[in-house]
């Protein structure tokens, strides 16, 4: 839990940063050590893992694998398409 | 086929998201569990307890008679009871014991003493480490109404919570009864 929430916080958070516009305005912000952002992130998915496993116990197998294979996947296909699209296009 | 809306929903798993907001929701009210050793759920008005003999207030003495109506109407058949007869051919109670370990608390043995002898008190906490501890003798049944049956609650039990056969021996009137049937051959 604690690496998987490390990976998504270095993936899609940005790690150890912050955003430019938060220090734009606020720049004092930036003596913090990267660290405490690292960590903060860390914390908030792991928050999240702690909701999710609150909210619904037992996610039933095959809804998983519906949710996976029907949802997700094709989800994710029709992503790359419009992201290649939109590339093409523009 | 599925709705736009309905595939909306599908995509952004607006059930579980509602459920997500339940559960943060929860996250900031009281917690509902009782604190059981510290905070004591008070027992209900006639709830079925430890077993307790009641003490006559005249004699001093239990009023059971030894009829063993209770024995033979326990269904976990755990009440043992052994009689004796004295120099005036007077039945007299030796032993009175109850196995509380088989027994499924159906109060059938309040419901079946014609006296008024057994009862039910509200104790309940009486875990052991020992099976002895659970077998209950005359003496410590005795003591167990003295201990939790004491005053008024011992005195209003009876016709508080069961119909008092020990005063009143006709059918009561809501019980079917056998019905005489008319012209018959
Ligand atoms: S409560 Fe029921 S099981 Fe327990 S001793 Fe009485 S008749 Fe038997
Ligand atoms: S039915 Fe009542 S009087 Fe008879 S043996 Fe049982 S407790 Fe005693």
């Amino acid at each position: 839990m604690l690496i998987m929430s490390s990976i998504c916080a270095i993936c899609f958070l940005g790690g150890w940063t912050i955003p430019q516009f938060i220090t734009n305005t606020l720049p004092f912000l930036l003596k913090v050590p990267g660290i405490l952002w690292f960590l903060v992130k860390v914390y908030a998915f792991m928050f999240f893992y702690y909701w999710v496993r609150a909210t619904l116990p037992r996610y039933r197998y095959d809804q998983l694998m519906a949710i996976g294979w029907k949802l997700l996947i094709p989800l994710a296909l029709v992503n790359i398409l419009i992201t290649g699209l939109v590339k093409i296009m523009v | 086929m599925k709705t736009a809306k309905e595939f909306l929903k599908t995509i952004f798993f607006i059930e579980i998201l509602r459920g997500l907001a339940l559960t943060l929701s929860r996250l900031f009210t009281h917690a509902v569990t009782r604190r059981y050793p510290k905070v004591k759920r008070p027992a209900q008005p006639g709830f079925r307890g430890l077993h307790a003999l009641v003490r006559d207030r005249d004699t001093g003495k239990e009023k059971c008679v030894g009829c063993c109506l209770c024995a033979a109407y326990c269904p976990s058949q755990c009440i043992y009871i052994y009689t004796s007869e004295d120099e005036d051919h007077k039945k007299i109670v030796d032993r009175y014991e109850i196995e509380v370990l088989r027994c499924i608390f159906c109060g059938f043995c309040v419901e079946a003493c014609p006296f008024g002898a057994i009862s039910l008190t509200e104790h309940y906490e009486y875990s052991d480490y020992s099976r002895d501890a659970f077998y209950m003798t005359k003496e410590r049944l005795l003591s167990n109404w003295d201990k939790y049956m004491a005053g008024q609650k011992g005195e209003g039990y009876f016709r508080k919570f069961w119909r008092p056969m020990s005063e009143d021996f006709g059918t009561p009137e809501k019980q079917a009864t056998w019905r005489k049937i008319q012209n018959a051959k």
